[in-house]
């Protein structure tokens, strides 16, 4: 089978206008950042009780999507399934410039930002955050090299490149999940199943994420799309979603049944007021459920519209699992003792806050922004979509 | 002269930067001189808190803390800033139960998971057991505030300026680092004991600071005693600072 | 021809700013003469000059690492010949357009403290 790739042209006023759009959106990211640091992170949600909010929840975020469309983009190249060779390089693509982000998100998050090359000269082996930065870069670097061992067709390079760059975002999915898995303080950090459960989560994020691009993007540059191509990518995305939706349900319930745990589980899956309705209907509702039954419904499996849906669906129930993960933790008082109560000026035993503000918000969508500007403008430069994408098993 | 892995980075990247190596050869030189060093390992510092002597309303540590180390104070109560922190705690599950007191900061711990988590090792714990935060080393990534067990830490998120009737022997900090209780350690280098406990002395209060390798010191014949304990022992974070009382 | 044009034009920020504002003969900049003190330096004035930022650096990380506490070689040591800090650093600082971020956080009064 033979795929003619070719850039976008590029010229239309559509194009520019897309891009002026994404590029003002892309810049809220550096922008805010800046605001924060000159003024200090207490413009931010983030207080002494909750240190890490929006920024990390998008950073997560971005690093799953990431892992997960490297994981599609390597579907052909490495697991054989050839019909998904045309969608190789722009998920390939989409993987480098998600982590890009991610780090971005990271770093600009930082207290001090313009510390940056301090990592480079004192590295802690024994942090989790010191292992991630490793893992990040060269993940970097080898979805790079992937991406360019496909433009020169090298096949046995890109085979080598695809599967190590598979291991490796299996490794960053690991680490992102141990930046909280190894926190033995906190009840709803510490867990084993974390760093399985981001990978899963990973998966089916970045399929959804996948398939929504794939659509638009073949359907504004005017080429054609295999609509079976897509139906195989909703499929698989319910599969990841099924085993998302059994992570949690191990998680929850093994953490359920130790006594000491009762006051978090409850306050997560009960009395937590907007962390509960999170988690049931942005997660567990609309981000697994509602999508495995469009998927998994013969009537709606092969609809664009409803697979467009689903894909919505599950990409934003991921972010909310991600701030699932990342958030609730930090409200959870910390117990000085096993069977005390406590108060104090500081808010101990008590339940923390966290809003997002507008900050932060912004912040967050112009990360997204960056990705959008950087896919823009990628397409244009090089040659990633293909000319038609069609099932290898003939035309319709 | 003897280059320690630090110089020897750091005259790698001076060389990477392409700046003339003759220029950092002779500092290491000059340092090496000097190196009487106050972290001694031989010394573990730790303290003890009776708390039964701990008065409802009595203040004293926490105001001297914030004097002597020039603790900034928001007005927000979720960004202010505690070193050392009152907490009144009561029998869970009881009722009626009586209402007590005691000083909560950071415990030094022996094993200190902020110290394991941060990135680039700007928290790190001296010799002496210390555990400290190199302000000009943090990047502020704030991990080491998830980690801590005991809420010790505080994150800066404001501009603090100098004002009059600083204490000037303390620097203050610049937004963006985390910062925490150093067991006064500019005090204690000087052969002093933390201000809390000075102020509590005075108070006839029940805090003592000493070297718990001194089998003579007062801290370690009351941990000896076995009437100390430990907040949070499960975790095996061992805290340089037992409670009397508890 | 534009990328080129955008790049040197961001390229020369800088140079573009301290011709305007402060730095070395830059618009408003009065050369630095520094007081002289009677007795020595640590150092002979001509290596200070130069390097007295890595010899200040060292000695902060030998102070909170290792709890080296030599005040000569450190901020403290340099107040006690001159006590005035706008004399001493901020002129020269200012001449060649660094901000160094010591004072934010450390103690170094810019007029001399009436006691000591
Ligand atoms: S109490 Fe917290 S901040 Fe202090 S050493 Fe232990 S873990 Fe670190
Ligand atoms: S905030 Fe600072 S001290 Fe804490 S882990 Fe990050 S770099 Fe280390």
């Amino acid at each position: 089978m033979n795929i003619t790739f070719t850039k976008v042209e590029g010229n239309s006023s559509g194009y520019w206008t897309f891009m002026a759009l994404a590029g003002a959106v892309a810049s809220l990211a550096p922008l805010t950042a800046l605001y924060m640091f000159i003024n200090g992170h207490h413009v931010t949600g983030m207080t002494n009780q909750v240190p890490w909010g929006m920024p990390i929840v998008m950073a997560v975020y971005l690093i799953g999507a990431s892992a997960g469309s490297l994981v599609l983009s390597a579907m052909s190249s490495v697991f054989g399934r050839t019909e998904y060779k045309p969608f190789a390089r722009i998920a390939a693509m989409l993987a480098v410039l998600l982590i890009t982000a991610a780090l971005m998100a990271i770093i600009l998050d930082w207290g001090r930002p313009d510390r940056i090359l301090v990592p480079f000269f004192h590295f802690q082996p024994r942090s989790m955050f010191s292992l991630n930065a490793i893992l990040y870069n060269s993940y970097m670097l080898v979805g790079f090299l992937y991406l360019v061992a496909q433009f020169k067709n090298h096949e046995v390079w890109q085979k080598r490149l695809g599967l190590l760059a598979v291991f490796i975002a299996v490794g960053v999915h690991s680490g992102t999940g141990a930046i909280f898995g190894f926190v033995y303080v906190r009840e709803l950090y510490g867990s084993p199943l974390l760093p399985p459960s981001f990978i899963a989560a990973a998966l089916s994020s970045g399929t959804a994420m996948m398939i929504i691009v794939l659509h638009f993007t073949f359907q504004y540059t005017g080429r054609r799309l295999d609509e079976r191509l897509i139906h195989g990518m909703a499929r698989l995305m319910g599969v990841f979603m099924l085993i998302v939706l059994y992570f949690l349900f191990v998680e929850n319930v093994t953490r359920a049944y130790a006594p000491k745990n009762y006051e978090a589980v409850s306050f997560l899956l009960l009395h937590g007021g907007k962390y509960t309705a999170i988690f049931w209907g942005g997660l567990i509702i609309s981000g697994l459920v509602i999508p495995s039954l469009i998927v998994f419904n013969p009537k709606t499996s092969k609809a664009m519209g409803w697979i467009l849906i689903a894909s919505f669906l599950q990409l934003t129930g991921v972010l909310f699992e991600r701030f699932i993960i990342v958030i609730p933790a930090q409200i959870m008082p910390l117990e000085l003792f096993a069977d005390k109560e406590i108060t104090s000026v500081f808010m101990d035993g008590g339940y923390a806050d966290y809003s997002v503000s507008l900050v932060e918000a912004l912040y967050s969508v112009g990360l997204i922004g960056v990705v959008v500007f950087g896919f823009g403008l990628c397409i244009k430069l090089w040659p990633m979509i293909p000319e038609e994408a069609v099932h290898s098993s003939g035309d319709l | 002269m003897s280059l320690d892995r630090r110089d020897f980075l750091k005259i790698g990247g001076a060389m990477a930067c392409g700046t003339a190596l003759t220029t950092a050869v002779p500092i290491v030189s000059a340092m090496t001189e000097a190196n009487e060093t106050r972290a001694d390992a031989g010394n573990q510092w730790a303290m003890v808190v009776d708390i039964n002597k701990c008065p409802p309303d009595c203040t004293a540590c926490y105001d001297a803390c914030r004097k002597e180390n020039n603790v900034p104070h928001f007005a927000e109560p979720a960004l202010d800033i505690h070193w050392i922190r009152k907490v009144t705690f009561k029998q869970k599950g009881v009722p009626g139960a009586e209402e007590r007191n005691m000083p909560v900061m950071c415990f030094h711990c022996e094993h200190p998971p902020c110290a394991h988590v941060c990135p680039v090792a700007a928290t790190f714990k001296r010799k002496d057991g210390i555990v400290l935060v190199d302000k000009h080393r943090c990047i502020g990534c704030r991990y080491c505030m998830s980690a801590c067990p005991y809420k010790a830490r505080s994150f800066v998120s404001k501009h603090v300026e100098h004002e009059p009737g600083q204490n000037p022997d303390v620097p203050l900090r610049m937004h963006g680092v985390v910062e925490k209780c150093e067991l006064c350690v500019h005090r204690v280098d000087k052969g002093l004991e933390p201000a809390c406990v000075e102020a509590c002395k005075a108070q006839g209060g029940g805090m003592a600071f000493g070297n718990l390798n001194d089998p003579q010191s007062e801290v370690s014949k009351i941990v000896r005693s076995g009437k100390a304990t430990r907040l949070r022992a499960d975790l095996g974070t061992n805290p340089r600072v037992f409670y009397v009382g508890i | 021809m534009l990328a080129v044009a955008v790049f040197l034009a961001v390229f020369s920020l800088p140079f573009v700013y301290n011709t305007f504002n402060v730095g070395i003969g830059g618009a408003g900049s009065v050369a630095p003469k520094l007081v002289h003190k009677k007795g020595e330096c640590v150092r002979d004035a001509d290596w200070m000059r130069r390097n007295h930022m890595q010899l200040l650096v060292h000695t902060r990380e030998d102070a909170v690492r290792e709890g080296v506490r030599v005040t000569d070689h450190g901020i403290k040591g340099c107040r006690t010949c001159h006590p005035n800090r706008a004399e001493f650093c901020d002129q020269c600082h200012g001449y060649v357009g660094v901000k160094p971020e010591c004072w934010d956080c450390h103690y170094y009064p810019s007029k001399p403290e009436k006691t000591a």
